[in-house]
């Protein structure tokens, strides 16, 4: 991919900054994704589990509440509270240091300032998508789950609680989930660009909004296409390589 | 006659919608939304000038003017706010009233079409869905920052607005399609179109319902991302471009916060209340999401 030559540093090609900033943005979104995913539906499949009415409905409101809201909007609301009220995220955007491996320490050192950078606006994200997406989906799936007789026969064996809820609701909503996450990763993107930006975390949402403000064409069109392509491509990755891991009705067929 | 029916059919579903709890508490917070924004019809001439009033005043209580303090450019937050929010809604709804009538039509045709037509009704409709909607509204509102009115952008919205409707219109064709009725009507020869129009039109019309709200929630979200970026009308005051300007005079690292949580608070309750009534007209429509949560 080829846009010529960037507007803001001229000599240099779009492609070379991009690819500088790129890094960031995969490693929040990958790192968001994951711990999201993963931990809204462990909690949907315990929570179904809880016999408690008050704790499953306080928390299934919490998720109600939470689920509409975009993560740019929920991260300005947690700028003013955990950077204006209780100073505990700095205001200021983050540095960047330069990207150079050069021996196992500073691996060491990249990764460590890269957490330290991504917990504010991995925070809003994680909150939103897994209080409110995955943990609503996962809820609904694993109380319909619940009731299929496969479970109700494991119950009657007398097996484990905690082996039913791990090896047959868990595993058997895993399916439905994979399809949703590949369905929501477009969404997902879109929001972690603004969030980067509103939180000045050194991601191609920030590079975008420079980009966008001074007219350089030539990165905006990149970082957009890329984007567009990526995500298509991990859509595809997700729908055929983890179907084939997580589902066995597939990898057996032929 | 029938214009009565159908009035009585729409009180007695309101009140059983009323029963819900997250529907009374959402039409409540939409209520006070919507009041807020017919405020916005008495606001005064000068609240759009700049330096009409003192600036960066915190909230005091002397007059409605300063009820919520003014901007770095000395304009009443309270009227701003007001206006931005009949802004918002009025893109809201005309996207929802385009796309998610534009996903209507297309998920009708997709469910009901067979073969070939249907493969390239569902390839269209998933590819949109798949692609990340921002970037490709970056570039549209990029290319057309000129001509940007309030006007244009739901026209620029709802080119990516009609898929999710559409799909979910379409799975509900489709269950709707494979009922026996439908095949009676078709056997005895009422024609395609009154098929659509009398059979399936009926099932699909509550869905068609939240999805039209949902279309509203994503409609305003994004005209906020978009205006984030700077790249929504920047001359009119819309939530979305509230928050580009407190964003751009670093209202936050100031201590304005009186600029700043206003539009959070209202893009919040906007999203929760519309969200809320979608819920329960959606757990209405289908019994069987019914009985597991309590209303």
């Amino acid at each position: 991919m080829d846009f010529g030559f960037s507007f803001i540093v001229f000599p240099r090609p779009a492609r070379e900054i991009v690819l500088r900033y790129l890094p960031w943005s995969v490693g929040l979104l990958l790192f968001t994704t994951i711990i999201s995913w993963t931990l809204g539906n462990i909690l949907g499949v315990i929570v179904s589990f809880v016999k408690n009415r008050y704790i499953s409905g306080a928390l299934e409101n919490i998720a109600i509440v939470l689920y509409p809201i975009p993560y740019y909007v929920f991260s300005l609301a947690l700028i003013y509270v955990f950077a204006y009220l209780i100073p505990i995220f700095s205001l200021s955007p983050a540095t960047m240091p330069a990207i150079n491996i050069a021996s196992l320490w500073d691996l060491i050192n990249m990764v460590f300032h890269m957490l330290k950078t991504v917990s504010a606006p991995a925070l809003s994200i994680i909150v939103i998508s897994a209080f409110g997406w995955w943990f609503i989906s996962s809820r609904t799936l694993s109380l319909a789950t619940m009731t299929e007789d496969y479970v109700v026969y494991a119950r009657l064996r007398g097996i484990d609680i905690g082996r039913i809820r791990g090896r047959y609701v868990l595993r058997g909503i895993m399916v439905p989930q994979v399809t949703a996450l590949a369905l929501a990763l477009g969404a997902i993107f879109s929001g972690a660009l603004v969030t980067e930006y509103i939180f000045a975390y050194p991601g191609l949402g920030s590079l975008l909004y420079q980009a966008i403000i001074i007219g350089d064409y030539p990165i905006a069109l990149t970082i957009l296409s890329l984007s567009m392509i990526g995500v298509t491509l991990a859509t595809w990755f997700l729908d055929t390589v983890v179907y084939y891991l997580v589902d066995p009705r597939i990898r057996f067929a032929r | 006659m029938a214009m009565v029916l159908k009035m009585q059919s729409f009180v007695k579903t309101f009140k059983s919608l009323l029963k819900y709890k997250r529907f009374r508490v959402g039409l409540a917070i939409i209520t006070i939304i919507a009041i807020l924004s017919i405020i916005s019809l008495f606001s005064p001439q000068q609240y759009k000038r700049w330096y009409a009033y003192p600036k960066d005043r915190p909230p005091q209580l002397t007059s409605l003017d300063m009820i919520l303090g003014t901007t770095t450019n000395g304009r009443p937050v309270f009227w701003i706010m007001v206006n931005a929010l009949a802004n918002s809604l009025y893109i809201g709804l005309l996207t929802a009233l385009i796309g998610s009538h534009i996903g209507l039509l297309i998920g009708l045709l997709a469910g009901l079409s067979r073969g070939k037509t249907e493969s390239a009704f569902i390839l269209l409709i998933d590819s949109f869905i798949v692609m990340p909607g921002l970037p490709i509204l970056i570039i549209l509102a990029l290319a057309l920052k000129q001509s940007m009115t309030i006007f244009t952008i739901p026209l620029i919205l709802s080119i990516i607005a009609w898929a999710w409707p559409a799909r979910n219109v379409r799975s509900i064709t489709l269950s709707v399609a494979s009922k026996d009725f439908v095949t009676i009507a078709s056997f005895s020869g009422i024609k395609f179109f009154n098929i659509l129009l009398y059979e399936i039109m009926p099932y699909v019309l509550g869905w068609h319902l939240t999805n039209f709200i949902n279309t509203i929630i994503w409609a305003i979200g994004m005209e906020t991302a978009l205006a984030v970026f700077g790249l929504s009308i920047l001359s009119e005051d819309t939530l979305g471009t509230m928050i580009y300007w407190v964003l751009n005079y670093n209202a936050l690292f100031r201590g304005l916060w009186w600029w700043l949580l206003p539009p959070i608070i209202l893009l919040i309750s906007i999203f929760v209340g519309l969200y809320l009534i979608s819920v329960s007209v959606s757990s209405y429509l289908n019994p069987r999401l019914r009985g597991g949560g309590q209303q």
